[in-house]
């Protein structure tokens, strides 16, 4: 809490974000009537103690729209520095090779280039990164592990030219066996990724190529087999999901006079990268400045380092700011991606609809180095039973190491893997029983005070069946609406049918014929925060000062805005809290404490969390000095229950007591200060027994799809969704937050994969070949929206990013099904699955 | 396409790697640059005037870092100075919150504003073909829609809603 020197630079750059002023928004005039797209449960009056305008709950709009509408916003792409340089990268051809030898003397003759750096060229001792394992290599030493793994850095004075001579590096590889999946890697003679690991789940994994293995062992599964009326299993198996962010990786590393360096980067979590990079350039962190430049998208793709250490090496080896832009190509070889997994599923249940018993075994395919891996491991178990009460259950879930790419975060961690297999298990025990899917889902439905198979009760609510049912009762999009549509643009000639409604639309592949309608559900879990005993903190500044007689929040933290709305968000809070209308929100940097990764369904509630925190160390100072200047005046002052409201100090039965300019007179209130949630603990090694998880949050999915079974195409009409978001901060973010996450969970249904070949090469690295959902691909997204407090957090509010990420894909899936009759055990489901055209090579 | 010139925006896409080009910016600048004598040359031996030529008029290509640490909330040249002179489809972008990291928005905005100049009253599927070149990661669409109802509802009938600033 001490007060803070001024940031660095005369002029910060601060979005200014004022409250909006009059009536609110009218809904858009004259648009066709619609299904929900706005909650059917907006918060009423329930302003905490504040009548300020543009608090919480109310949808005020981004500080940094205008920006972004005109083009001015700036982006890690857009940086540039006058005297700058380009930094390249070359990375392997293979997915497996020792480096017999690096040659640079030919690329370095080039003209134009500045240096060229290659793994020898390192300034410390430390060569390794790594976000829970220092297993990452800066540039490949003697052996690569995974395709595009980067060898060697160049700068020059043009991107082309560092490409070009890149090319002219010549490596000599003495190409090695790859393993690629868990037979391969786990073989006796098996080749190991990292021989002699000394990282603390070396001791406690079965094999060396196995980053991290959780069981959870409750309850008897023996008894709970003897009890069971059905038993069904499944074999289940999920596609390489890529985060596919639009903005590309990027950054600028500026030298310093102090021997230091200025590195703008779009990232997720501007402390764990300096943590990361600090060592690797023999700097001490302080001596490593960074700031957050514009962030086009990330969804856990931007966890993991990727050109911060290299942008920084060149940048102190030549002595010029130097930046660094992937192209898309290398885009999809510079993040992690999304762990494929394999997922072995046994159900029981009764006759009634009650389920007995759960055993399930998720293998992760986490590539050639840990990235964040182990924490994706406990995710995957602790929630692998999903959001039903199972009171006997035995699960393994494990990592490994292979040669494929590199795998870690991505929205949803872990449950979006167990939520597609768990929820195929429901529909087949529902079949087998003869019940509604539905139903037979609520007859399981956790609550609160439910026990999870950690051990852990859910101790707010948990509203599983109420979603459900809410899902289930939203409008039914019309049957045939190929014919009801309007027969305008891409209608058929002579025909009232509008093929851009049909699977394969301007493709005029079908005008009805072999179109079948299905309907799927499907409900999801997903934790909130950092998990299994992680000290899970942010840290908020916060000044409060008058300026041109009217009194001024500045909020300054490190989070991370990559589109999310965090910055919306902390304005409302600060509003809410401060009674001000002018919020300042400061550029995120290293100049304040972290905030803690935008990951995790967590900034709103930490980051959050800690501005409301430290605003309410602001108002108490405000009230001290009101009480000295003021005290004598009004007996009023001597009351606890003051607020701040309108820029005044005011009782709690509304009297204005003073100005905030007339307390504040020139006074500056400047505070900084750590906030945390509660303290979870690591899940047993043996029995996944543990308080892992601070908060859960739950969503709940019904897809319609048609589906052209001649051709095998899929169009999903319509996929509602409803979720529990404990309290909407800003109701309209949370909406688009919820749809964004749906649309990826449909990609990862219906088209998303990264396919890596059996010799661990990646073949599609490009969105030629990569396919994320367009506009045509993505149906309307009925969202209801329900705001059951959690007492434990800030507001009341529960984590929203994820959720919706997971019950998506298995809830398509499920409607795909329904049409088909198709077992479809895998995702991306494509043509060749619907038609039994499917070779079978990479099918599960 | 071998020592052929051709648009840097392929090498952006990713589309020539390990292929040894050249590449011009923009190839109807390229065009222009022939028609007129001028080019052809191996931009390879002039590193930097491939991309920085077709920017040339607008200064140096990108932000400065010093611009971009002092951008903040303001009008552009031109603009009223109380801010408000967004075209009614930038605006719509943000009252609908159809903006979110924003990377896609300006691609959006242009097809969006192209189909309602043709199309003033576009259908739901009117939309999503027009926009149906353009990828956005963050929104789902769903508000990108909303956007451009809302703009197309606010040019056709500007007090209908009293907030088209034109
Ligand atoms: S808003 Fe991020 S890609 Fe569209």
């Amino acid at each position: 809490m001490t007060p803070h020197a001024e940031p660095r630079g005369a002029e910060p750059r601060t979005t200014e974000n004022r409250a909006p002023e009059g009536a609110a928004r009218p809904a858009p005039a004259g648009t066709p009537p619609r299904a929900q797209t706005a909650p059917s449960r907006v918060p009423t009056s329930l302003e905490q103690g504040s009548a300020t305008r543009g608090g919480i709950g109310e949808s005020t709009l981004r500080p940094d729209g205008t920006l972004k509408v005109t083009g001015e916003f700036a982006y890690a792409s857009d940086m540039w520095h006058e005297d700058m340089i380009w930094g390249y990268t070359l990375r392997s051809p293979h997915a497996h090779a020792e480096i017999v030898s690096i040659d640079v003397s030919e690329a370095l003759r080039q003209a134009g280039v500045h240096t060229v750096l290659t793994h020898a060229d390192l300034p410390s001792d430390t060569t390794h990164y790594g976000l829970e394992m220092q297993d990452t290599p800066v540039l490949a030493n003697d052996r690569v592990r995974h395709h595009g793994e980067p060898v060697a850095l160049v700068a020059a004075d043009h991107p082309e030219t560092a490409r070009r001579a890149a090319a002219k590096i010549r490596v000599e590889y003495a190409v090695l066996p790859v393993v690629h999946d868990e037979e391969s890697a786990t073989a006796q003679d098996a080749p190991l990724l990292h021989p002699g690991r000394a990282d603390h789940h070396a001791e406690h994994v079965p094999h060396p190529n196995i980053v991290h293995r959780q069981p959870i062992v409750r309850g008897d599964v023996a008894a709970g087999r003897d009890r069971a009326d059905v038993i069904v299993s499944g074999d289940y198996e999920v596609g390489m999901q890529d985060q596919a962010f639009l903005g590309p990786e990027s950054g600028l590393a500026v030298p310093s006079e102090d021997g230091g360096v200025d590195l703008y980067v779009a990232t997720q979590w501007l402390h764990a990268d300096l943590r990361q990079i600090a060592p690797v350039l023999g700097l001490p962190e302080d001596r490593v400045r960074m700031t957050l430049s514009g962030v086009g998208g990330a969804f856990g793709g931007r966890e993991d380092l990727s050109m911060q250490i290299h942008a920084c090496l060149l940048a102190l080896r030549t002595g010029r700011p130097v930046k660094i832009v992937y192209n898309r190509f290398e885009s999809f070889f510079g993040h992690v991606h999304r762990h494929p997994a394999r997922l072995h599923y046994e159900h029981g249940a009764t006759r009634d609809g009650r389920l007995t018993h759960m055993t399930c075994r998720i293998v992760l395919d986490g590539g050639a180095y840990a990235s964040s891996s182990p924490a994706v491991v406990g995710n995957a178990a602790s929630l692998a039973a999903g959001p039903y009460v199972i009171d006997d259950v035995r699960v393994e879930a494990l990592a490994l190491y292979t040669n494929n790419p590199p795998c870690g975060a991505m929205r949803g961690f872990g449950a979006v893997q167990a939520c597609f297999a768990y929820e195929a298990q429901m529909d087949k025990l529902a079949a087998e029983l003869g019940l509604d899917p539905v139903e037979f889902r609520q007859r399981n439905a956790m609550s609160q005070g439910s026990v999870l198979p950690t051990g852990q009760r859910v101790d707010a609510p948990a509203p599983v069946a109420e979603i459900l049912r809410r899902v289930r009762a939203m409008p039914m999009p019309p049957e045939r609406q190929w014919e009801s549509a309007e027969p305008t643009g891409g209608a058929s000639p002579g025909t009232a049918v509008d093929v851009r409604a049909l699977p394969g639309g301007l493709s005029n592949t079908t005008h009805g014929e072999d179109v079948v309608r299905g309907v799927g559900y499907a409900v999801g879990i997903k934790n909130v925060g950092f998990s299994e005993g992680f000290d899970d903190y942010s840290t908020a500044r916060v000044q409060l000062q008058v300026i041109g007689g009217e009194p001024v929040a500045l909020v300054h933290t490190a989070m991370a805005e990559v589109g999310q709305g965090g910055v919306t968000v902390q304005a409302q809070i600060a509003r809410t809290e401060l009674g001000v209308t002018r919020v300042s929100i400061q550029p995120a940097d290293t100049q304040v404490g972290s905030a803690g990764s935008t990951s995790a369904s967590r900034q709103t509630y930490v980051t959050g969390g800690a501005v409301k925190h430290v605003c309410e160390l602001v108002r108490e100072r405000v009230l001290e000095l009101g009480r000295a200047r003021f005290g004598t005046y009004h007996p009023a002052w001597a009351q606890a229950e003051l607020l701040l409201e309108g820029g005044k100090v005011v009782t709690d039965g509304g009297e204005a007591l003073a100005s905030l300019a007339d307390v504040l007179e020139d006074e500056t209130i400047d505070l900084e200060s750590e906030w945390r949630h509660r303290p979870t603990e690591a899940f047993d090694l043996v029995t996944g027994q543990g308080q892992g998880h601070v908060q859960y949050s739950f969503a709940a999915h019904r897809a319609v799809v048609e589906v052209d079974t001649a051709l095998g195409l899929v169009k999903v009409v319509e996929l509602a969704c409803a979720q529990d978001v404990g309290k909407a901060i800003n109701p309209d973010a949370v909406i688009g937050q919820i749809q964004g996450g749906s649309t990826q969970g449909l990609g990862l249904a219906v088209m998303e994969e990264i396919v890596v070949d059996p010799d661990s090469k990646v073949r599609n690295p490009s969105f030629t070949d990569y396919l994320i959902p367009t506009i045509l691909d993505t149906p309307t997204i009925p969202v209801d929206v329900l705001e059951l407090a959690d007492e434990h957090a800030p507001y009341g509010l529960r984590g929203a990013g994820e959720a919706p990420t997971l019950s998506s894909t298995p809830a398509v899936l499920a409607a795909i099904r329904q049409a088909t009759g198709l077992d479809l055990p895998r995702v991306p489901v494509r043509p060749e699955h619907l038609t039994g055209t499917d070779s079978g090579t990479d099918a599960g | 396409m071998d020592g052929e010139p051709v648009c840097a925006c392929l090498v952006a896409a990713g589309q020539v790697e390990g292929r040894e080009v050249v590449t011009v910016e923009g190839l109807a600048d390229y065009a222009n640059q022939r028609a007129a004598g001028t080019a052809a040359a191996d931009r390879g031996a002039a590193p930097g005037a491939a991309w920085e030529s077709a920017s040339a008029e607008a200064g140096p290509a990108g932000t400065s870092l010093d611009a971009a640490r002092r951008w903040q909330a303001r009008p552009a040249p031109g603009e009223q100075p109380d801010g408000a002179e967004l075209a009614p489809v930038q605006q719509a972008f943000i009252d609908a919150g159809a903006v979110q990291c924003g990377f896609c928005t300006p691609g959006l905005l242009v097809a969006a504003d192209e189909l309602i100049e043709r199309t003033p009253q576009p259908s739901d599927a009117d939309i999503r073909e027009a926009l149906s070149g353009n990828l956005c990661r963050c929104t789902g669409y769903e508000k990108i829609l909303d956007a451009v109802r809302l703009a197309a509802a606010r040019s056709e009938d500007p007090s209908a809603t009293g907030e088209v600033r034109k």
